[in-house]
């Protein structure tokens, strides 16, 4: 358990790193700049993280999915991810440079897993059964579907100048249609 | 050559060691001096015992058909190949600070000595030509035995600490100096060479 002042360095290393995204590429973040920017010095970084993508994983649990579980839990599903789409628009610059770091351990990767764990906590609350004519999927592999249905959105939406204008409430609802009705439901014939 | 440019050449190629330990420095959480005393031990030891073995072995048991060979293009790789040999790797090292590779740093818990002692025999291939190298300058190394197993064993330690507090962004300093000092002492010997 960590205590205040342990929270407070978190914290300011958290801060420092997302300060240092918006002025260089994740690849040329350093350790020792993100102490330096904290105030700190360079060994207290590994007490706190194990390395940067761990900074990543921090700043989505304290800002978004600890409090959509807080939503999840007291029945506001609609809201949570209506949430997430509001908490990407107000850190639009961040998630900017973050979606732009690929590979293994990218930030797709790291947000589609925690949506997913979000997705299995929503299905298993409401202690659901998968139907038959799709039982052989897991819900794992159900949330997973989905979660990288949102993440996909949230990525275009984010790095695409296209979208630039749009707020968060329309691309919610673009997303909440397209996930409650089918393929020819969204498509329509040109007259 | 006289023993300060031995030393100067000694601690030249140890800054490769230096830039690979501050590598390792920069991943650990907290440093165990027992281990760090253990580690420059084997990692410095290794290097001192490559650089001083090579060259042993050439003067030894090469040297007498090398050394007194009469052919005039024997005499001339002996007096061009250290030059390469210094030439060339203090060039690699500038390269490798130029090309400045950018290394994911994640917390390891420990420094294995498996991996240290993997890591410091790919390492060593700068001492042994450097020591054969000398050897062609008929300098037996012998004499300054202690001073290169201190030189690659502080080289170790300091690049642990240096890894540790200012991260392995410091490497492309190592390089770049352990560079130029291995070109100056090639173009010395060049010089040498030539006015001799």
């Amino acid at each position: 358990m960590l205590n205040n002042k342990d929270k407070n360095t978190k914290k300011l290393l958290c801060e420092s790193f997302k300060r240092q995204l918006l002025k260089r590429s994740f690849d040329k973040i350093t350790i020792k700049m993100i102490t330096d920017g904290a105030g700190v010095i360079r060994p207290t970084f590994y007490n706190y993280y194990r390395d940067k993508y761990e900074v990543f994983e921090y700043i989505l649990d304290e800002e978004l999915i600890n409090v959509t579980y807080i939503l999840i839990d007291n029945g506001m599903e609609i809201e949570a991810i209506k949430m997430i789409f509001t908490y990407f628009d107000n850190n639009r610059s961040f998630f900017h440079e973050a979606f732009k770091v690929e590979g293994q351990n990218s930030f797709e990767g790291i947000l589609v897993t925690k949506i997913s764990q979000l997705f299995q906590r929503i299905i298993q609350k409401h202690n659901v059964k998968i139907r038959e004519s799709a039982n052989i999927l897991s819900t794992e592999n159900i949330a997973k579907y989905y979660s990288i249905g949102i993440v996909y959105i949230l990525k275009m939406w984010i790095l695409s100048d296209k979208f630039e204008k749009i707020t968060s409430d329309e691309m919610f609802n673009a997303y909440m249609f397209i996930i409650t009705h089918s393929m020819f439901d969204i498509i329509e014939k040109p007259v | 050559m006289k023993f300060i440019e031995i030393l100067l050449l000694t601690v030249g190629i140890s800054f490769d060691s230096f830039a690979v330990m501050t590598c390792k420095g920069a991943m650990l959480p907290q440093i165990k001096k027992p281990q760090l005393i253990k580690i420059g031990i084997i990692f410095g030891g290794w290097q001192a015992l490559v650089l001083l073995l090579s060259n042993f072995a050439l003067i030894h048991y090469l040297g007498n058909f090398i050394m007194f060979s009469n052919s005039i293009s024997v005499s001339i790789l002996i007096k061009i190949l250290p030059v390469l040999i210094f030439f060339g790797l203090g060039i690699y090292m500038i390269w490798k600070a130029l090309k400045n590779k950018f290394i994911h740093e994640r917390r390891e818990e420990d420094l294995l000595l498996r991996d240290i002692f993997i890591l410091a025999v790919i390492t060593s291939i700068d001492a042994l030509l450097v020591g054969i190298g000398l050897a062609f300058l008929k300098i037996n190394l012998f004499d300054s035995m202690l001073s290169i197993i201190l030189i690659n064993f502080l080289s170790v330690i300091f690049g642990v600490y240096t890894g540790y507090y200012y991260g392995y962004e410091q490497k492309t300093k190592a390089y770049t100096i352990g560079g130029i000092m291995l070109v100056s002492i090639g173009m010395r010997v060049l010089l040498n060479t030539l006015f001799s």
